[in-house]
């Protein structure tokens, strides 16, 4: 009777630099990506208006609003030479991989939601580079919002999420789990608890002892305790689990103000590493190990003799134990869950579209 | 220096009318004071943790003390089960071992939230404690925390390049330049007294935030090390700064334009502060990957399994399993020694393993101490954690220091059911204490004044560097 925390994390093990971030694909095309688009386009209107050549291409009987998806059809195809093979060997990769084709639904969602997360910076940063005077201020401005949106506010979220959500001290946790198991989840202990399923078999079976009873009582008695303890775990860590959730949804909250909280929520759930990923495993698990212990009691109460600790089951029953198979929630879950990270992703796009078309339009006037 | 005095004072002047830089500085206040308050407040939740955690302890140590003197006031009947020093330390007593915050703990949080802050210490295996972790969220563990040392490392170089990528470029670009070089200015007395202008302000914010945040989270203002502790924290924090002005000051040194500095500068910050460090890291981890922890855990198991077996012959081996059937005196003892030799056992089964993951970890550590020196960012974090007590090494040696007292602890207990003596009253006060010795100030200053060194050197070599540039700068 015994539920596990998560232990033996890797971050114990970690030397101080590894909070300057992994050096894994995400990091790169989460945090290097829109750095490389911030860079490839800050000068886009700035600097042509700097060297005075925005005003003759615009005499050209361009429109505004083309120039901008000109530039950024420019822009998106330099990247693409750059970006579209790496994300294209991800998914070659995926689906050599063992088990991985059946993840290639997830790989394009993945590859989709990475390429909206590179037009949102893409897009910001044209409307930037056309709002401001110079290319600096574009790029100062640009370089700012993608240290706040990439560094400042996951830390913040974190640190939020701590002060407003605090999950219990592990003493604490364990502390109340122990006064449960001891004394009840609703004040009646385990013992009485056995003590009146004893009265009650002993009643049904009109016997006077357990060792009249047909079957081993020892075996109830097991099982008994066994759902005691399930409850107070089970009523514990659904506690934690909820603290959890809030401290993620306050992450949720803070990716309206960040495209990469956004972006690697999304990335995380779609590759399977995201904490809701791990809670599921841990609850199949739970669930596979109460199926077993609970098979086994029953086999004890049924097929045992009572006092007799040297019971051995023959081979049937262990025959009769399936394999645990972890069974992964399908993408079509995942994209619900994914909800509201889409929902910030699509409005971060739709806002730096409209950002730069009202910048561009501004562009004709100041030029007049 | 011809002139730096006149720069100096104009640059004031244009730069009170200056909305950006206000901005910037307004913001650097506004993040730094966040942080020390975050800092302040994860600070005061941890010492509030610390201080709770042995009150329960205590009681009932004192408490089974009482009856075992009452017992031996009257003799009468059996003396109380905790008179077995199994009983007493095997299951009843154990004593948290508690690392309490430096002066100065919350403007890094360091390690803090990955590292135990206390360690449950009792007479089993030290593997059956030091494994233990304290509950946290993932989410949160990736993302780090917003601390004071996180906006100077991070930020702080973000803020020095914006205020300065284009100190003699725009200059040059609008013809400033040739005009106060023609009333004598010397080239470098003129980028200095314009560099110095701007980091004059932003070294006095510091100072006055790092004050606030110590006077805020402080209790004893007279206490001589935390002044210590604050010098070399504002030492780390200045040169780090003076890294990127001169940085800032060499890069303009090229003769490019303005956007061009920018794009190179806001590169070399990726460099230095992302990618480095990163690439430091994976190389730490790769050549000395720490060894599976799920392997610790299983074998962990098997060996207890073994030992099981081992003694499942034996009738003890019944108590073992069933401690409430444990009747007469002999056969408790009999049964705590049975759990002292299953404890060793494992504990024999797993030490080379335990014994690699210090190794490793060792190792590792040695070569972030060795590669920290290529990156500036590195060394200051390193620093600043060092004097705020987060750093690994202040880890490393709680550890030792509680592995020492579990030594203690265990030897009292376990001598005692070996012999099969009974506890008495008079003992209770023997049992051993677990006193903290903060790290010695010499270790303190060799921990932080190393990679102090290090960005002192970058300094220098910038400074020399780019003060021989300016020397052929060309003026138009």
């Amino acid at each position: 009777m015994n539920q596990n925390d998560a232990e033996g994390e890797p971050a114990r093990d970690a030397t101080a630099i590894a909070r300057f971030g992994e050096l894994t694909a995400a990091f790169t095309l989460q945090m290097l990506l829109p750095l490389l688009v911030i860079l490839l386009a800050f000068p886009s209107f700035a600097g042509e208006r700097e060297a005075g050549t925005l005003r003759q291409v615009l005499s050209m009987q361009v429109s505004p609003v083309q120039l901008l998806f000109g530039k950024a059809l420019g822009a998106a195809a330099a990247l693409s030479m750059f970006i579209g093979p790496i994300l294209l060997l991800g998914l070659i990769g995926l689906t050599f991989a063992p088990g991985g084709a059946g993840y290639l639904g997830h790989g394009f969602v993945l590859v989709i939601v990475y390429i909206i997360y590179a037009l949102i910076f893409l897009f910001l940063t044209l409307a930037v580079s056309a709002n401001v005077k110079s290319a600096q201020a574009a790029l100062v401005v640009m370089v700012g919002f993608w240290a706040v949106s990439s560094f400042v506010l996951p830390r913040a979220a974190s640190d939020a999420s701590r002060l407003l959500y605090p999950t219990p001290t592990a003493v604490s946790f364990q502390a109340g789990i122990d006064e449960a198991m001891q004394s009840g989840l609703n004040g009646v202990s385990p013992d009485t608890v056995v003590q009146q399923r004893q009265e009650q078999t002993l009643a049904l079976y009109k016997a006077e002892t357990v060792e009249e009873l047909p079957i081993n009582f020892q075996g109830m008695i097991f099982d008994l305790q066994e759902k005691l303890g399930n409850e107070v775990f089970d009523k514990f860590y659904g506690d934690l689990y909820a603290i959890f959730d809030q401290q993620t949804g306050l992450h949720q909250m803070f990716s309206v103000g960040s495209p990469r909280m956004a972006m690697q929520l999304a990335s995380m759930e779609l590759s399977g590493t995201a904490l809701t990923q791990h809670l599921e495993f841990t609850g199949q698990a739970e669930q596979y190990r109460r199926d077993l212990i609970e098979g086994m009691n029953r086999d004890i109460t049924f097929n045992s003799e009572a006092g007799r600790a040297d019971y051995r089951a023959g081979p049937e029953l262990w025959a009769s134990i399936e394999p645990f198979e972890y069974k992964p929630a399908p993408l079509g879950t995942l994209l619900s869950r994914l909800g509201p990270s889409f929902m910030v992703m699509f409005l971060w796009l739709a806002l730096s579209i409209v950002a730069g078309v009202l910048a561009v339009r501004k562009v004709k006037v100041t030029l007049g | 220096m011809k002139g730096f005095g006149s720069v100096f004072i104009q640059e004031w002047v244009i730069l009170k009318h200056n909305s950006t830089w206000w901005a910037i500085l307004a913001l650097l206040l506004v993040l730094t004071v966040l942080a020390a308050l975050n800092g302040a407040a994860r600070t005061d939740q941890m010492a509030e943790m610390g201080q709770g955690l042995n009150q329960g302890e205590m009681q009932t140590q004192m408490a089974l003390q009482n009856s075992v003197a009452r017992w031996e006031e009257t003799k009468e009947g059996d003396p109380p089960s905790v008179a077995s020093p199994g009983a007493l330390g095997l299951s009843v007593l154990s004593h948290y071992t508690v690392l309490p915050p430096t002066p100065l703990a919350a403007l890094s949080i360091g390690q803090t939230d990955v590292q135990p802050t206390y360690y449950k210490v009792s007479a089993h295996p030290a593997l059956t404690f030091l494994n233990d972790a304290e509950i946290q969220n993932p989410l949160n563990v990736l993302a780090g925390s917003f601390d004071v040392a996180f906006v100077i490392v991070f930020l702080l170089p973000i803020f020095i390049v914006a205020l300065t990528f284009d100190l003699m470029s725009k200059e040059k670009e609008s013809g400033v330049l040739g005009l106060v070089l023609a009333h004598g200015v010397s080239k470098t007395a003129f980028i200095l007294a314009k560099g110095a202008a701007r980091a004059v302000l932003i070294f006095l914010l510091l100072l006055l935030v790092g004050l606030a945040a110590v006077a805020l989270t402080e209790p004893d203002l007279g206490n001589g090390a935390m002044w210590l502790r604050f010098g070399l924290w504002f030492l780390v924090v200045a040169l780090y700064a003076f890294f990127w002005f001169a940085l800032a000051l060499f890069v303009n040194s090229l003769n490019k334009p303005s956007v061009t500095n920018g794009v190179i500068l806001a590169n070399l910050w990726l460099v230095f502060v992302v990618v480095v460090p990163a690439l430091v890291n994976v190389a730490a981890t790769t050549i000395f990957p720490a060894p599976s922890r799920v392997e610790l855990t299983t074998e962990m198991r098997e060996a207890t399994e073994v030992a099981d077996q081992e003694s499942s012959e034996s009738r003890e081996a019944f108590f073992f399993d069933h401690p409430e059937m444990v009747g007469g005196d002999a056969n408790a003892d009999q049964f705590f020694l049975q759990v002292l030799a299953t404890d060793s056992a494992v504990e024999r089964a797993i030490e080379p393993l335990m014994e690699e993951f210090g190794a490793q970890a060792q190792k590792r550590q040695e070569v972030v101490d060795l590669l920290q020196y290529v990156s500036p960012a590195i060394m200051a974090q390193n620093a600043l954690n060092a004097v705020s007590g987060t750093g690994t090494e202040r880890f490393t040696d709680f550890s030792e220091q509680v592995l020492a007292f579990h030594e203690n602890w265990r030897g009292f207990f376990t001598s005692r059911i070996v012999k099969g003596s009974q506890m008495t009253a008079a003992e209770f006060d023997q049992i051993p204490t677990y006193d903290y010795k903060n790290l010695s100030t010499e270790e303190v200053l060799a921990s932080t004044l190393s990679p102090a060194a290090g960005l002192a050197f970058f300094v220098l070599v910038l400074g020399v560097w780019s003060a021989r540039r300016y020397a052929r700068y060309p003026a138009v």
